[in-house]
């Protein structure tokens, strides 16, 4: 994994990227997402859903909903058994030495958690679809649940799956070094805890999906989905069809963030169902149901060993997370890098992390932005200020002690080979730009008026580009470019976008490389009929990956339309040609002729014109960041994650002591994902992430109560961060490049996530040292920090 | 989306809504603005087959009478802000329906009247019209009748209102009181966990306070010896009079009850402040 010797691609100091193409389609509502997808004669889905987390499935009989007005047919697992094979899991646990199960697209013998589909409707309307579920008779033998970590640990929990005997999925560890002898010996320790709370990632437009089973077994489903090739393959398999006879498309995405990852049983499901109604049928989640979807609960507890100036010596951290139920989604494997990601930017030689999927009976996890990162992130970050705390230091110090230096990289630690960075400098130029000092003496001052002011700190390293092999979650990816007679270029690119805007900047490196406008570049992504096959968008490696390979394709075109030139403006050497403003020229700056003339050429004089030798303008290529190790070094070392964007944050907040309620005052960062390609995309990425992590750490939660029923069923109960929640941010860049990509990009999306939740978790427990308080359980809603408070003064 | 087959009614009488309300009862639904009962019946979490608009009665929002304002039934919040008058002569209730959670969508389409009837413990008017010392005018096959707001309001969704009656209208004394007014939410987004209402008359008078939010119903707070002689309270005797009288503070995912418990006093003691100047 040498560092390239390709030409990185980044922008220059004087350009700048162009404006989010389709804004004005999008701001006037004309954006066509799947629910705007309309298909002559399409019929709607309705699904009946288990009301139990834990039950047998006794009978059930759908044949009284037939009876209900517009109602043309309905569906129970025993009677889909037939019609589907087993659903492929987006990654399946046995493939890491976990437990697994098989689950078909409608539950058949048990149901494991509230929502479960048992059975579907089709009818006209999607109103006469769900009144026909009442008519739907089932009949439960409810068992006991286990809907907490330790209800579903305990020596008499209910085995969720019997044949595994417990409800463990799979316990990770990632060590280095001699953790317990370490920690025997350190100077001095000290134990803790943080409690993550379950919470999602709400993305404004649910999922939804719309199968057309045409004649001669041809299936189109439109999805919206983030992985629509591995999706046509699964698709493939689980309907008994050829590959060749299934096309998916991913129209416009109203946010993924994992949400949208591939695997949920709806995806085939509306296939079936329109083979069987004959008729194209669409079903589009309600908010209630996305609300059922988790992520993010984990539980801590660390033990530190350390010396008197703060250097951390030794660790260990025990997590479990409550994966919910197990299902073919991609949210499980979220337990992977919760424990990965450990030391995180530190440099630290001994530690232990184990990190358990603990099943319950909630509903199952599918991805989340952060992934898993952003709990190793609020662990350390945890563990970095109550070192400050013991010593009485600087929590900003503590943390430059314990900083990998910048001149140790490329750096190897348990399961990652660090790239590049700068942490020390990432977090001088945050705390120069925002004025730590004079924030510290404000809250001096303020906390001498007898206010709860706290200041928090956060660094955040954020793996990216994730590649898992054996299953469909890939580092790489494949773009095709294609140029016509008449110069304009289409990219066809097996990645996609979640609304990030990577078609804009693909597009524009596309022209860059060819010296044409941005507005001659077509991107289509989405359509597996006509674009290569690839894994889609998630670990933000789109632009990585897909745009990498874009501009590879690009280039070798650029050479071959060169040679073509070189022969019209007779000249020796294509190589010193320059492609600007739409034309081809000699460095010397007279003879020109123009782009899409010689495009023309190609296709009209190809094989005739003595050095015009090729007549094809199409070049696909591959890309991938050159920093993983699949198989063990001679050392054991493996890496499955190449980029490593990281960044720092601040967060000021106040705590009203009466109610409780935490105002976020300010909040800074500096970001470092590498080479940028859009600072207007990027910087809305981290905007978002950290907007995220904060609506999370202080206000979203999906509780569910004793009797294991979810709770948050609407936007009302789920509340979401608004714009007068959250002060405008103050934002930094460092760039350091990664020597192993093609752009020199590491990944932008899910940076901020982890930095917000850690830095506003420290600023609330900075807030509430004078009291001698502390608040290690999210989210740090009014109630909880108003109990933290009362506890303190009792 | 809502899946019960559905009619619509608009008729132009009182007694009109009274005829369809009494011959489908519980099926029929009152309809004022309906941004409570529409979103519900597209959960599916009611249900029924007849919508009775009262729009269709073309009631003036605001009208005056002898001492009194009325509100209609169909009475926006923002109905309430286009009149200035009111506004100043009740600026609790301006400052009520100024931040009223929705922005203004909502304050165009939601009514007053509307959410006392709904009666979630968790809304603003309720507790607002307590404050206002308000009446109902309840309409049904027996005729009309004026019910006092501590006798509508019986418990969280529920009223003293029977499936064939309907309010047409809520009155209070046209009587200025400067007020403070103070919400609290967990988040900007959420609805509230508490609110409180400091009024007293203009012209002079014993100072009052209503909570919302924080119990089942609104909560009368009962001053006692922290009013002064000149009707004035003293603040810092607020926290301990409310903490004795909230009994049974309601619990919901906004907040459980210990927390409304909690903040019950800071929150009606702010709200004095609010009125008389003072730290708040």
């Amino acid at each position: 994994m040498a560092p390239l010797n390709v030409e990185q691609a980044g922008p220059e100091a004087d350009e700048s990227v162009d404006l989010r193409r389709d804004g004005d389609v999008l701001l006037k509502g004309g954006g066509v997402y799947v629910d705007d997808v309309e298909l002559p004669g399409t019929l709607h889905a309705a699904i009946l859903r288990s009301p139990h987390p834990h039950a047998k499935i006794v009978s059930i009989d759908v044949a009284p909903a037939l009876e209900r007005p517009g109602v043309r047919c309905a569906l129970s697992g025993a009677e889909a058994l037939d019609l589907a094979a087993p659903l492929p899991h987006f990654f399946d646990p046995s493939i890491v030495g976990g437990k697994t199960a098989e689950f078909r697209v409608l539950a058949v013998d048990k149901v494991r958690w509230v929502g479960e589909p048992v059975a579907a409707v089709v009818a006209g309307s999607s109103a006469d679809a769900e009144a026909a579920l009442e008519a739907i008779e089932v009949v439960y033998e409810e068992l006991p649940a286990a809907i907490e970590i330790d209800e579903a640990l305990a020596e008499d929990a209910p085995v969720i799956f019997e044949e595994w005997g417990d409800n463990v999925l799979i316990d990770l560890p990632f060590a280095e070094g001699e953790a317990d002898a370490e920690l025997e010996k350190a100077p001095r320790t000290l134990t803790g805890e943080i409690n993550l709370h379950r919470f999602q990632t709400a993305p404004m437009e649910p999922r939804g999906y719309l199968g057309h089973w045409q004649g001669h077994d041809r299936v189109t489903l439109y999805a919206s989905t983030q992985n629509p090739h591995p999706l046509r393959t699964t698709l493939a398999g689980v309907l008994g069809l050829p590959e060749t006879r299934v096309r998916v498309v991913a129209p416009r995405l109203g946010g993924g963030f994992g949400h949208k990852f591939n695997g949920y049983a709806e995806e085939p499901l509306v296939c079936i169902l329109s083979k069987l109604s004959g008729a194209p049928v669409k079903w589009v989640e309600t908010r209630a149901d996305s609300l059922l979807i988790g992520a993010r609960e984990y539980r801590h507890r660390f033990t530190i060993g350390f010396d008197d100036d703060g250097q951390v010596l030794a660790f260990r951290d025990r997590i479990w997370g409550n994966v919910g139920c197990l299902a073919t989604w991609g949210g499980w494997s979220m337990t992977y890098p919760a424990g990965m990601t450990f030391p995180g930017p530190y440099r630290v030689k001994h530690y232990l992390v184990e990190s358990m999927a603990v099943v319950t009976n909630k509903a199952p996890w599918n991805g989340a932005r952060g992934y898993g990162k952003e709990s190793a992130c609020v662990a350390l970050e945890r563990m970095m200020d109550l070192i400050a705390a013991e010593l009485g230091l600087d929590p900003a110090e503590v943390r430059r002690r314990n900083f990998i230096p910048a001149g140790e990289f490329p750096y190897w630690n348990s399961a990652k080979h660090l790239d590049s960075g700068n942490y020390e400098g990432a977090l001088d130029q945050l705390l120069e730009m925002a004025d730590y000092e004079e924030a510290r003496e404000r809250q001096r001052e303020e906390r001498a008026d007898g206010k709860l002011v706290g200041v928090g700190l956060a660094f955040e390293l954020t793996p990216e580009g994730g590649d898992f092999a054996g299953s469909y979650v890939r580092g790489f990816d494949t773009s095709t470019v294609r140029i016509s007679p008449t110069g304009t270029a289409t990219v066809l690119t097996g990645v996609t976008s979640p609304g990030t805007g990577n078609e804009t900047s693909i597009a524009w490196l596309v022209a860059r490389e060819l010296g044409i406008d941005s507005a001659g570049v077509e991107v289509i992504q989405g359509d597996t009929d006509a674009c290569p096959f690839g894994f889609g968008n998630f670990s933000s490696r789109s632009l990585s990956a897909g745009g990498g390979a874009a501009v590879l394709a690009a280039r070798e075109l650029r050479e071959r339309i060169a040679k073509a030139a070189a022969v019209m403006l007779e000249r020796e050497d294509p190589k010193d040609l320059i492609f600007a403003g739409g034309r081809i020229a000699g460095p010397d700056g007279d003879a020109s002729i123009g782009f899409a003339e010689v495009c023309e050429e190609v296709f009209r004089r190809a094989y005739a014109t003595p050095g015009i030798d090729e007549g094809r303008l199409e070049a696909t290529h591959t890309d991938l960041p050159h920093n993983f190790q699949h198989i063990p070094d001679e050392l054991g070392r493996m890496s499955a994650y190449p980029s490593f964007p990281y960044s720092a944050h601040l967060c000021v907040v106040e705590i009203d002591r009466e109610l409780g309620l935490v105002d976020v005052r300010r909040y800074a960062y500096v970001d470092d994902c590498g080479t940028v390609i859009s600072p207007r995309f990027v910087e809305g990425q981290v905007n978002g992430a950290i907007a995220m992590g904060l609506g999370g750490a202080l206000w979203e939660q999906l509780p569910y109560d004793a009797a294991g029923q979810p709770l948050a069923r609407h936007l009302k109960s789920y509340v979401t961060a608004r714009a007068g929640d959250l002060p405008s941010f103050e934002a930094g860049r460092q760039v350091t490049p990664s020597p192993f990509t093609t752009l020199g990009t590491k990944g932008a999306g899910e940076t901020g996530v982890g930095g917000a939740m850690a830095s506003v978790t420290n600023a609330v427990n900075d807030a509430l040292a004078p009291l001698g308080g502390h608040i290690h359980s999210l989210p740090l809603n009014g109630p909880n920090v108003l109990a933290a408070i009362a506890e303190a003064e009792s | 989306m809502i899946r019960t087959p559905t009619r619509y009614h608009r008729p132009d009488s009182a007694a009109g809504v009274v005829e369809i309300l009494a011959e489908h009862g519980a099926d029929a639904a009152v309809l004022g603005g309906g941004t409570w009962l529409l979103p519900m019946m597209g959960r599916g979490e009611r249900a029924h087959h007849h919508l009775v608009d009262l729009r269709g009665l073309g009631a003036e929002s605001i009208s005056r009478g002898e001492g009194t304002i009325e509100l209609a039934a169909t009475a926006t919040y923002e109905d309430v802000l286009a009149d200035a008058e009111l506004c100043a002569a009740q600026p609790a209730l301006a400052a009520m329906a100024a931040g009223v959670t929705g922005g203004r969508q909502l304050r165009n389409q939601a009514t007053l009247v509307g959410s006392a009837c709904h009666q979630t413990p968790s809304s603003e008017a309720p507790a607002m019209f307590a404050a206002l010392h308000a009446e109902f005018r309840v309409v049904g096959p027996a005729g009309e009748r004026w019910v006092d707001t501590d006798s509508f309001l019986l418990g969280a969704l529920h009223t003293a209102l029977a499936p064939e009656e309907f309010v047409a209208a809520a009155r209070f004394p046209d009587t200025p009181r400067v007020g403070g007014y103070v919400k609290v939410k967990i988040a900007a987004g959420g609805w509230p966990v508490a609110t409180a209402i400091a009024t007293r008359p203009e012209a002079g008078g014993d100072t009052e306070l209503v909570l919302g939010a924080v119990q089942e119903v609104p909560l009368r707070i009962g001053l006692g010896s922290a009013l002064a002689e000149d009707g004035t309270v003293r603040a810092e005797e607020v926290e301990a009079t409310v903490a004795a009288q909230v009994t049974e503070p309601w619990a919901d995912l906004q907040g459980d009850a210990e927390y409304r418990r909690r903040i019950a006093g800071p929150v009606a003691r702010r709200a004095v402040e609010r009125l008389q100047g003072g730290a708040a």
